[in-house]
């Protein structure tokens, strides 16, 4: 792996955003990303789980520069990003797309389709508007995400929620990007719709060796879709690994109690597991608990983890965790 | 299963909608029936009819909606015959309901404690201060952290999940004999999902309250109820117990829930290609003529397309709309 070609690493990303002051003046900050080391290679897919106010979709518009970053840095193909204006993020945008998770609100509704997809691509000055070319481009693209081309000058309340999505994934696909952020991007469909939706991401990464961030709170999704998953507590990582690695032997306790509350349709599995039910909700980022920000939720949480930091540490090949009790027994 | 224990019988029921465009039939002939103490989980996409099917029973339908045919025996009761008053009296009382959206179903400016309360004096006659105290009582009864401080407290200081038990709390306030739970965890993490799913399970148990479950996630299907309907452009297409519904040696099962069984990733194994149903669910104004389901189905066959299969039972206490239920004579073909 380490021979592959680092497509995005962050270093110590945090990202705050300021709510409102102490009575003694002090300034607030919701700690959305609060340090995040991470790496994505070529061609690769990360997951990104974690429960809501965790800080998953700011890492992931973080990484687009779609926030300045409070502190660390963003590296994207071997270029330091992290200072960048926003116009000299422009060239840059046509390589790093987002597909959003709501495919009602995502697409301008009195735009049609083919501009829609078109829009970036006469943006960037790749083809003219309302030439030939590039009718027959967002043609092509809209074939390969399994649109019909008479669809070219419908609207997108025209549409089910998951031929938008296909609108959504066009788009971001139109500009050939190198990177993908999918923020809860198959979320939103039915079940049905949302294996549709999820092969043909899989489809197009082999096609054009795209990277995705694939950020989820659905975790069987993520496991089928990615190559390593990152789990996320509170703004921080709290383990990453490859998925294999991740869901035979995960380390830490959150990463267990999530992957012990996924709804099964086994009912032998349902009948034998044992079932980790987390006490308590996601505490506020504002003012997060001290220590491991887990203990106040950790089954096995001792003094040492109220006082102390624990560090992000590699316990096996690729396999990355912050707790001072990883792989300890829950039950 | 006689029908004397049913709680609920829902017979033949028609909901249907008059618009502009034509008749929504948005529930077309649906049968169910929910035994006391036991969980009916009802599943489906969207558009399917299963949310509709719970708003007929509470007499919900607005117009242009109109219940235009069936019955619903609650109790040994035809709830179609009530009037508007006596139906009043039912809701929120003997039938209650939690919503899938905790913030919108609660009312922004009144405190926990009033909402709680309104249902105990509405129906159970008590004044301001017995209501109050028993809204800790039942906050407690959902597991709600120092209670007493949280009857104070507005629905915007709480979380989704602390809001859903709040619902939960309030729902079960009169000790309803059915609880209606429509998509109840579907706004809610995993984790809070899996304390929700305890707490409904555990007063399930305590009250032998009957529960109408609708989602349309199979795990949580698995995980909750007792028996299952699995619906289809307003209509049941699949109905069994849940051990028969997802067991493995059975050699019955519609193609609708093999395809949405196959369609989600499984924790436990690795496939290189997700199968997926293709197409997506038909136009409520523009059904196929035959089976619902022939149009997206591997296996449909000219019969399928042409003609409309019954619900049939295929083995004891298994129920299936489709003209080659069983498995293997169907792969073979």
């Amino acid at each position: 792996m380490e021979n592959r070609k680092i497509i995005l690493e962050t270093k110590g990303l945090k990202q705050y955003f300021p709510t409102g002051k102490r009575k003694n003046g002090e300034k607030l900050f919701v700690k959305a990303n609060d340090g995040i080391d991470m790496v994505l290679y070529e061609g690769e897919t990360i997951g990104i789980v974690g429960e809501s106010g965790c800080g998953k979709s700011t890492f992931g518009r973080s990484l687009l520069k779609l926030y300045d970053p409070t502190a660390g840095k963003i590296i994207y193909d071997g270029k330091d990003i992290t200072d960048l204006s926003v116009k000299q993020m422009i060239p840059l945008r046509r390589e790093m797309q987002i597909i959003f998770q709501d495919p009602y609100s995502s697409l301008n509704p009195r735009m049609t389709v083919g501009n829609i997809i078109g829009e970036a691509l006469v943006e960037h000055k790749i083809y003219k508007a309302g030439s030939k070319e590039l009718e027959t481009y967002v043609k092509k693209i809209m074939k390969t995400c399994g649109l019909d081309d008479y669809m070219i000058y419908r609207f997108p309340h025209e549409f089910s929620g998951g031929q938008r999505q296909r609108i959504g994934i066009a788009r971001s696909l139109a500009l050939k990007p190198k990177f993908i952020v999918c923020d809860e991007a198959v979320s939103a469909l039915d079940v049905s719709i949302q294996s549709q939706v999820i092969n043909l991401l899989n489809d197009l990464k082999k096609e054009f060796g795209m990277s995705y961030l694939f950020i989820s709170h659905d975790l069987s999704v993520v496991k089928h879709i990615s190559d390593r998953i990152g789990v996320m507590y509170l703004g921080n990582m709290v383990e990453l690994a490859p998925k294999k690695s991740l869901y035979a032997t995960p380390q830490h306790p959150y990463t267990k109690a999530l992957l012990s509350s996924i709804p099964e349709t086994d009912l032998d599995i349902i009948k034998n597991r044992k079932r980790i039910v987390l006490e308590g909700d996601i505490p506020s980022n504002v003012t997060p608990p001290s220590g491991c920000k887990f203990h106040t939720r950790c089954p096995i949480a001792k003094n040492v983890c109220k006082a102390e930091v624990p560090i992000w540490q590699e316990v096996s090949k690729g396999h990355f965790v912050a707790c001072h009790y990883k792989g300890a027994e829950l039950v | 299963m006689k029908t004397n224990e049913n709680l609920l019988e829902i017979r033949n029921l028609h909901t249907y909608f008059f618009t502009n465009k034509g008749t929504i039939k948005a529930v077309n002939g649906v049968d169910m029936e929910i035994q006391r103490g036991r969980t009916l989980g009802v599943v489906g996409e969207s558009g399917s009819g299963k949310s509709i099917t719970s708003f007929s029973i509470l007499r919900l339908i607005e117009d242009p909606g109109d219940i235009v045919d069936g019955s619903i025996m609650f109790d040994g009761q035809e709830l179609l015959d009530y009037t508007e008053d006596e139906m009043r009296a039912i809701r929120g009382n003997e039938i209650s309901m939690i919503f899938q959206e905790p913030m919108t179903s609660l009312n922004p400016v009144l405190k926990i404690g009033e909402q709680l309360g309104e249902p105990l004096i509405l129906h159970q006659g008590m004044d301001k201060k017995e209501a109050w105290a028993r809204s800790i009582e039942l906050l407690r009864e959902v597991k709600i952290p120092e209670p007493e401080g949280v009857v104070h407290n507005y629905p915007h200081q709480l979380s989704g999940g602390m809001r859903q038990r709040v619902m939960i709390a309030m729902a079960l306030a009169c000790e309803p004999k059915l609880l209606i739970a429509d998509e109840p965890t579907t706004a809610l993490d995993v984790t809070i999902q899996a304390q929700i799913f305890n707490l409904m399970n555990d007063l399930k148990k305590k009250h032998n309250t009957a529960i109408l479950f609708i989602t349309h996630d199979l795990g949580a299907i698995a995980e909750l109820a007792d028996d299952v309907v699995v619906m289809y452009t307003g209509e049941a297409v699949e109905k069994a117990p849940v051990e028969i519904l997802f067991s493995k040696i059975s050699k019955f099962s519609h193609p609708y829930k093999e395809g949405l069984l196959k369609s989600i990733p499984k924790l436990n194994e690795e496939v290189e290609y997700l199968d997926q149903i293709d197409g997506s669910v038909p136009h409520p104004l523009n059904l196929p003529i035959g089976c619902r389901f022939a149009p997206r189905c591997k296996f449909a066959t000219q019969k399928c397309i042409d003609e409309k299969p019954n619900l049939v039972e295929v083995e004891p206490n298994h129920l299936i709309r489709c003209f080659y239920p069983n498995k293997e004579q169907r792969d073979g073909k």
